[in-house]
């Protein structure tokens, strides 16, 4: 089970809006206010906020964290895929003045999903999608608390999906970025604002990979896939199948 | 009431100050212009002068540029009220009220000129109700102005308002080209 740890290029970003919070949740284009690279913790590391500011102009922030993995070194021989891989990132729930308020475990929990490469900036924040307001698949979730402490996160198969096609690249198409967002985020709720008598929001702090003790890890296990022959018969033309890229027409098909 | 902003830390840069438990702006003094031709509407009276929000001292300072009987400040965060105390040490027409305006709204009396300009201010949805009990036939009101247009978050009607050309570097507040600072005549 090879065990990879975060590349140096991870960071958080933020974005800022005071329109909304589909504002502040951007797109594939976005560019997030700042961005925070190089720490070895950082209490912003997820961040899903609603604050009174100046003078009646209220503000939504959103800090999303990105975890890039170097996987070119990792090839699958003929047969072999990913069995299963965890994610591991140190974290800690925090709370008082601008801090978490619980709301439901959902709220407590760190969510991680599929990014696309890293320019280790600003520029990185809406990563997370794929392509406009379309995130990137979701990757599954682990529980935070108030408690620095490890939060092993076990990806289901669209991690494991995506994972793969970065094993055993080379350069930079051998490197796959993760990203962890807040619940508010990740499920396009807005916030309550602070104050405002629905208050709702999440502040989990984050260790990164220039964190001596605690870095963010990728284990992965690869082992053999099914190789077993499943033959379909008497396939009839009223059962003609298309997916994105196969179309089963009647017939005979072997796998 | 704002007691999240009351009881929040604020870290003090000499061009800035954070609201450290969020990392977001409060003030920053690329609004100086701003804060000039703020204090320069509200003092076209002379008279007595109402200024809520101290911030960085910076309206404070033009206020008292203008010729003016009196200067009210009135300053809720714990960490900014001993800066307008020192400040007004020396300034024998300044008066600082220690405590949100909305609670002493009913005994600050009535002004020719008043500068709104808070922060975390929950409150803030009263101002523009409570406008005719602090000013005076003829006062002359503005405010800090978030919006990108010739509006107001503050819902107060019939304004005029001054365009400004800014460049504000990146921040959680104001990030326009464009500063509309609005001018109420009562």
């Amino acid at each position: 089970m090879p065990d990879v740890t975060s590349d140096t290029a991870d960071l958080a970003t933020r974005n800022t809006s005071t329109t909304s919070w589909s504002d502040a949740q951007g797109s594939e284009t976005t560019t997030g206010t700042s961005s925070n690279a190089g720490a070895t913790v950082n209490n912003f590391g997820i961040y899903n906020i609603f604050t009174a500011g100046r003078t009646g102009t209220n503000t939504f922030t959103i800090n999303r964290s990105y975890f890039p993995f170097d996987l070119s070194g990792l090839g699958l021989s003929a047969g072999e895929g990913i069995v299963s891989a965890t994610l591991t990132l140190h974290a800690q729930i925090i709370t008082g003045t601008g801090g978490h308020t619980t709301g439901t475990a959902a709220h407590d929990k760190i969510y991680l999903r599929g990014a696309g490469p890293l320019d280790n900036g600003a520029a990185d924040y809406g990563n997370v999608y794929s392509s406009g307001t379309t995130k990137f698949a979701s990757f599954g979730s682990g529980t935070a608390s108030t408690t620095a402490g490890n939060v092993v996160i076990t990806l289901n198969s669209d991690g494991l999906s995506f994972l793969t096609g970065f094993m055993g690249q080379a350069g930079a198409s051998g490197t796959a970025t993760i990203a962890a967002l807040g619940f508010l985020d990740d499920q396009d709720t807005a916030p309550g604002l602070i104050g405002g008598g629905s208050d709702s929001s999440v502040k989990i702090a984050l260790t990164y990979s220039n964190n001596a003790s605690n870095k963010p890890t990728l284990s992965i296990t690869t082992g053999a896939v099914s190789t077993t022959a499943t033959t379909y018969n008497n396939i009839g033309d009223e059962q003609v199948i298309k997916t994105n890229t196969i179309v089963i027409k009647a017939g005979l098909l072997k796998f | 009431m704002s007691n999240w902003y009351v009881s929040s830390s604020l870290t003090f840069y000499s061009n800035s100050i954070i609201l450290t438990d969020m990392e977001h702006e409060v003030m920053m003094d690329w609004e100086d212009e701003l804060m000039s031709a703020s204090a320069a509407y509200v003092t076209e009276n002379g008279g007595d002068i109402l200024e809520v929000g101290f911030g960085m001292g910076i309206s404070a300072g033009y206020i008292q540029s203008h010729s003016i009987d009196s200067h009210t400040i009135v300053e809720n965060h714990p960490q900014i009220i001993p800066k307008a105390i020192k400040w007004a040490s020396n300034k024998s027409n300044v008066t600082i009220v220690s405590q949100s305006w909305y609670d002493a709204k009913d005994s600050l009396g009535t002004f020719d000129g008043l500068f709104y300009d808070t922060y975390g201010d929950l409150d803030c949805k009263h101002f523009s109700s409570s406008l005719n009990e602090l000013t005076k036939n003829g006062s002359k009101v503005t405010w800090w102005n978030g919006r990108t247009d010739e509006s107001n978050d503050l819902n107060i009607p019939n304004c005029t308002y001054q365009e400004f050309d800014v460049n504000p570097p990146q921040n959680t507040y104001f990030n326009s080209t464009t500063y509309y600072l609005p001018k109420k005549e009562f």
